[in-house]
């Protein structure tokens, strides 16, 4: 299948149309919250005189950045192996500390960069949190700077309180990179995800699905004063006995790689459409040998092409029972060789 | 807007700082929600863009730099939001988008199944080559422009583009039987 520049374009300008036109935008002024940050006593980056003192100086240059190698291999260890991806760029993965068995000059080759971290136990944090609070800093720092362009991190206290903006500062990330430059990042956190690994002490991978309920009347849903909240609309007993739930009591999937997922688990079929589950738990939320950032999805997907996707505000009831087939798609961030991702108690029906 | 504008801005200037960016609004938008997908994600992308470009004005020693600069800025941003945010619940249930090169002059249903394959297909597609497609095919920005943006070399952004356009029409390709 082939798209024409002018189909391309023209699809793009309305997926971008829809949502704005979808969320009715008239509240976002871009002028005031401009002005809320300029006005807010967010601290301004001085202009770096050692940065000006480079300019024109690549020798110089050149001789400090070995220079200042020589003295970090020597005070905190040897340097980190490069990262072997060609996908690492600015803003790239994450990084966790290394699990032992991917430590030592004989482990197999991983996405866990290895990097001395200096200062961080100090704040209360644990090491992988140490990790995660680095990576946050490498991606946050601009432009981004990718896992095999920092040889070593030290992390302190954040400066003093400033604007929250929904965010406070929770760490200052000192980066020493491999030409020679450091770069000095805040890391801030707001409402921590649930697989957060810098923001959350307690971050776990997570697994979601769930099903489409109506919207509630009320805030608060399910209350004994706002009875709101629908369930889906009930499938026909006919159908309801004529349908395929899809139920995997052990899924283990191999992670080779980094990157993004789309593992075919099986196939349901739902009595008239309606999906009244999709649920799954995992076996180990916090693993030691690898990472998934934004959950696992349980994705359903309707066979026929021509209906809308499953939660769809566009679906209809189907006439008997619909095939479906299930998929589960999540991105991982960290690998070491021999991981396994392991799924138990899937259900969907 | 003009240089002055830049000078004023970077030297602490507020009003000056709200000009620029009132003129950026547009554009901002455009690219932070066919980027992202979403009204949410796109709102934080450019808020932290805000701050962003404000907190390292001072740094930007050439204002003549300034939009490439601050497109950086923003595409970094949009990617950032992307990687660390749980977007799939929401793309889930919002119907977002438009695709109907498929069947332009079809039924009402068709088309709505179409706009909904185009962004299951393009959702699938990582966050580089999402901005790659968007900056080229929706900004029309030149590839040295695209090149001077991502910081990666032109011949880079070439093949880049080729392998989002060639994922793009695989994924569309998967929705589509």
């Amino acid at each position: 299948m082939t798209i024409s520049d002018t189909d391309l374009r023209r699809a793009l300008a309305e997926r971008a149309e829809a949502v704005d036109r979808g969320s009715a935008r008239a509240g976002l002024d871009v002028g005031a919250m401009a002005r809320l940050v300029a006005t807010s006593p967010i601290s301004r980056r001085p202009v770096s005189r050692l940065r000006v003192w480079f300019v024109g100086r690549p020798v110089a240059v050149g001789s400090l950045a070995i220079a200042i190698a020589l003295v970090l291999s020597v005070t905190i260890g040897p340097l980190a192996p490069p990262r072997n991806s060609p996908s690492a760029e600015p803003g790239a993965s994450p990084s966790l500390n290394p699990s032992p068995t991917s430590s030592g000059a004989t482990a197999p080759r991983s996405s866990f960069p290895s990097m001395p971290i200096s200062g961080c136990e100090a704040m209360g944090f644990s090491p992988s949190r140490c990790a995660a609070v680095v990576a946050r800093a490498r991606a946050s720092a601009q432009p981004p700077f990718a896992a095999n362009e920092v040889i070593a991190a030290t992390v302190g206290p954040p400066p003093a309180p400033d604007v929250s903006l929904g965010s406070f500062p929770l760490a200052e990330v000192r980066l020493a990179l491999v030409g020679g430059g450091t770069a000095q990042v805040v890391v801030r956190c707001g409402l921590p995800g649930p697989s957060d690994r810098a923001c959350n002490p307690d971050a776990r991978i997570y697994i979601f699905g769930g099903v489409d309920h109506d919207v509630p009347c009320g805030a608060e849903p399910g209350g004994p004063d706002n009875p709101c909240a629908t369930l889906p609309p009930t499938a026909r007993p006919g159908s309801v006995a004529a349908a395929q739930p899809l139920r995997v009591a052990t899924f283990d999937i191999p992670l080779g790689r980094t990157g993004r997922y789309d593992v075919l688990v099986g196939e349901a079929g739902l009595p008239d459409g309606v999906l009244n589950e999709r649920s799954a738990r995992l076996l180990d939320d916090t693993p030691t040998t690898f990472w998934i950032d934004d959950g696992v999805l349980i994705n359903v997907r309707p066979d026929d092409s021509g209906r809308p996707a499953i939660g769809s505000i566009y679906r209809e009831p189907y006439d008997g029972v619909e095939p479906v087939h299930v998929w589960l798609v999540f991105d991982v961030v960290e690998v070491v060789p021999g991981a396994i991702l392991q799924v138990r108690d899937l259900v969907v029906r | 807007m003009t240089d002055p504008d830049v000078q004023r801005a970077r030297d602490g200037d507020v009003d000056a700082f709200v000009v620029l960016m009132e003129h950026r609004q547009a554009r901002m938008i455009r690219v932070a929600d066919a980027i992202l997908g979403n009204r949410s994600d796109a709102d934080d992308a450019i808020q932290e863009t805000l701050i962003s470009i404000w907190r390292e004005l001072p740094r930007l020693r050439v204002s003549t730099q300034f939009d490439a600069w601050a497109d950086r800025i923003l595409v970094n941003a949009c990617r950032l939001v992307l990687r660390r945010r749980n977007r799939r619940s929401i793309r889930e249930i919002a119907p977002l988008g438009a695709f109907d090169g498929v069947a332009r002059e079809a039924s009402h249903d068709e088309p709505v199944a179409a706009r909904d394959a185009f962004s299951r297909a393009f959702e699938s597609l990582d966050p580089n080559a999402r901005a790659l497609l968007v900056l080229r095919h929706l900004e029309d920005w030149p590839v040295p422009q695209i090149a001077s943006v991502l910081r990666i070399p032109e011949g880079t952004v070439k093949s880049r583009l080729f392998a989002a356009r060639r994922a793009l029409e695989s994924a569309l390709e998967h929705e589509g039987r």
